[in-house]
């Protein structure tokens, strides 16, 4: 080994070394200001497990919107960033997670989870102990009024009521419910019953199968036996493919309706999804100028996430969270949690996917363009009737 | 301080976890029972706290601890009871019929809608002491530091005492501490006993700090993720098992970032290779290293 470094032909080296560091420390005196910091969205969603699938198109939405606000100069100044994590469909690791994204990552505000389970795991977690806001962006069964809490996707009376009705004015008399075991199926059931027994119809079979079933021959021998003229199911993945599948092809004769039917799902159903009705506040045929030129941006920046924009994958309440989060900020001049909480509650947007929002005040909830839906072979969505836009009955406004 | 609140948070999991380990290795390492059984009173313990905590006003951390034990330590004695009451029946039967309970409680816990079904049991409230509230991540790790000391304090005076020397006798040959006048039984049994109730107060704690418990506490995954660690850390210490899920708890996190798929094949392949080429657990490699060196130095 060389000792002596300081050789012949080192004298012009060190003279070079010496020359770029007195450089790099002019460029560095001289650098302009450094950008103001930029502000943290932490983005919390199943990217494994067995909703891997919407988590999927939840992080392409979610950059894709950043992205969007980016481009535009920003919140307040600053730009957005966002920081993923991943909640593998298992509540333990929710709040492991949840809690990085609130105690070490220090985001402004979190968007996220996918199945009830996992919004009643993170929302302590994340809202009450971790005085941070939550925006959960999911069509959902109702009854989150927690302080820092704000519900962005469609409530039960949304969903479900417009399609009851309507199944009640085509004549079906005689409903069967089936759902998975825990909270969402439970309650979104409790009001189908509420409204199929005001509205002069009948509860013939009530349901739960377990949420990890693959096999559904039992409860698709019960529906088929009871002959009602109407199934309202709401048989969550994985077990929703094989369940529909086993129904149609085991000969029932009445008319499929549940809450999360639409393009997203149809494809995963196959050809026996033809015919399934429910209600939306999106599907692909919706007409406005807005959405169509969204939506097809989406698809070319987002080639990955191809097919996956569709409202049972929560697609477009990502979409408006971001935005309404982004106004409330706005309104309040702060990202500060309590001054954003309460410019929330009046946060409405005059364009956004599937067509203009707004909270209604008191409720946490979303006033929302709904649309009554039918789904085909293809896989595609054909929108029955717009139903213009419905408040919710949640929270102060309970009905 | 709260901004290393996560942090903390880690640390009390990781300290939970611990006493899940040390039942284990009291149970397995010191008395050869060989148990897959510690997720299901580790969920017992925790669903007990969330029922009692979610119907009632009681948030009394003692008193909480105290329904837990009971409750892990009743099922226990039952079970402990039919295991090992009779005739000698061996590690596979033991290792199977813990294995169809902890299989058991989760299915039950994922059906029945007393336990919240798919849910679990949510917004369980801060634990009190004296009446006041712990409500920071501090003063839960504290709690939890509190109760793993007296655990593992409590485990190193048993092991170190005349039953412990019995414990090691009933682990090392069943038939010969009979022989010698033993009771194998209350042996198995009383461990079984005690290893159900720290399993248990795990659980408890688990439900004050994290706040809520679900069907996954109580399944198959948990239960073996145990059995990897004293697996891997070498049954027959308390500190080997100890560092093994602390450093394996730590990777986790990060890994789950940055392989999610990949990182629980990686550790399957980990406990395959552990026990082929070491069957007494990593904590036994600096001395098959220095055995191996002398072989060599021998020729």
């Amino acid at each position: 080994m060389n000792k002596n470094i300081f050789k012949k032909g080192s004298t012009r080296r060190n003279t070079a070394i010496l020359a770029s560091a007195v450089a790099m420390l002019g460029a560095l005196t001289f650098a302009p200001a450094q950008a103001a910091p930029t502000v943290k969205i932490g983005v919390l969603t199943d990217m494994t497990g067995a909703f891997g699938i919407v988590g999927k198109s939840n992080k392409a939405v979610a950059q894709f919107t950043i992205n969007e606000i980016n481009k535009s100069g920003g919140v307040l100044g600053r730009k957005l960033e966002m920081v993923l994590a991943d909640s593998a469909t298992d509540p333990a690791v929710a709040t492991q997670v949840a809690s990085k994204l609130v105690n070490q990552d220090k985001v402004a505000v979190v968007v996220g989870g996918v199945a009830s389970f996992t919004r009643v795991a993170i929302r302590d977690v994340i809202a009450k102990r971790g005085k941070t806001l939550y925006i959960w962006p999911a069509s959902y069964e109702g009854n989150e009024c927690s302080n820092n809490v704000w519900n962005t996707g469609s409530a039960p009376n949304q969903q479900v009521d417009p399609v009851v009705k309507h199944l009640l004015a085509q004549g079906k008399k005689t409903f069967y419910l089936a759902g998975s075991d825990y909270l969402y199926p439970r309650n979104i059931l409790a009001r189908v019953r509420q409204v199929v027994l005001a509205g002069g119809g009948s509860i013939v079979g009530e349901e739960y199968v377990p949420l990890d079933m693959t096999d559904p021959s039992n409860l698709v021998s019960k529906v088929l036996a009871s002959k009602a003229d109407a199934l309202f199911e709401v048989v969550v993945l994985p077990g929703t493919g094989p369940f529909i599948k086993g129904v149609v092809d085991g000969g029932f004769k009445g008319t499929i309706a549940g809450t999360l039917f639409d393009e997203g799902i149809n494809p995963i159903i196959g050809k026996q999804a033809d015919g399934l009705i429910g209600a939306q506040d999106f599907y692909l045929p919706v007409a406005d100028a807005f959405t169509k030129a969204t939506v097809a941006k989406f698809n070319k920046q987002h080639p990955e996430a191809a097919g996956l924009f569709s409202a049972t994958f929560n697609a477009p309440a990502w979409y408006r969270s971001i935005y309404l989060w982004k106004a409330a900020v706005e309104k309040a001049k702060s990202f500060d949690t309590a001054k954003v909480n309460k410019a929330m509650d009046s946060i409405s947007l005059k364009q956004s996917i599937g067509g203009p929002v707004s909270f209604a005040p008191g409720t946490k909830h979303l006033n929302l363009p709904m649309y009554l839906g039918k789904s085909n072979a293809d896989g595609s969505n054909t929108i029955l009737k717009s139903l213009g836009t419905i408040a919710p009955y949640e929270c102060a406004k309970k009905q | 301080m709260a901004g290393n609140d996560y942090l903390t948070q880690i640390v009390t999991r990781i300290l939970i976890y611990g006493i899940l380990v040390l039942s284990v290795e009291m149970c397995w390492g010191q008395t050869g029972i060989f148990t897959f059984g510690q997720a299901a009173l580790f969920g017992i313990g925790g669903y007990v706290v969330g029922l009692v905590t979610t119907k009632s006003t009681i948030t009394d951390i003692g008193k909480l601890l105290l329904v837990a034990v009971i409750a892990g330590a009743l099922v226990g004695l039952v079970l402990g009871i039919f295991l090992f009451s009779g005739k000698r029946v061996g590690e596979l039967y033991v290792a199977l019929v813990t294995l169809a309970i902890s299989y058991i409680c989760e299915r039950l816990a994922n059906s029945w809608t007393l336990l919240g079904s798919g849910n679990g049991i949510p917004g369980i409230p801060y634990p009190t002491i004296f009446g006041r509230e712990i409500g920071s991540a501090m003063g839960l790790f504290f709690l939890t530091f509190a109760v793993f000391a007296i655990a593992l304090i409590l485990c190193i005076i048993i092991v170190n005492s005349q039953f412990g020397l019995t414990m090691n006798a009933v682990r090392d040959d069943e038939e010969r501490a009979e022989f010698f006048g033993y009771s194998r039984s209350v042996v198995q049994i009383a461990i079984f006993v005690f290893s159900a109730a720290l399993a248990a107060s795990g659980g408890a704690l688990f439900a004050v700090s994290e706040g809520f418990v679900s069907p996954s506490m109580s399944g198959l995954a948990l239960s073996t993720t145990t059995v990897l660690w004293v697996v891997l850390g070498g049954r027959g210490t308390f500190y080997g098992p100890l560092i093994a899920l602390t450093v394996l708890q730590v990777v986790n996190i990060q890994m789950q970032n940055a392989l999610p798929s990949l990182w629980p094949i990686l550790v399957g392949f980990m406990l395959l290779v552990t026990m082929i080429f070491l069957p007494k657990g990593l904590t036994s490699l600096p001395a098959k290293i220095r055995e191996s060196r002398r072989k060599r130095v021998q020729i």
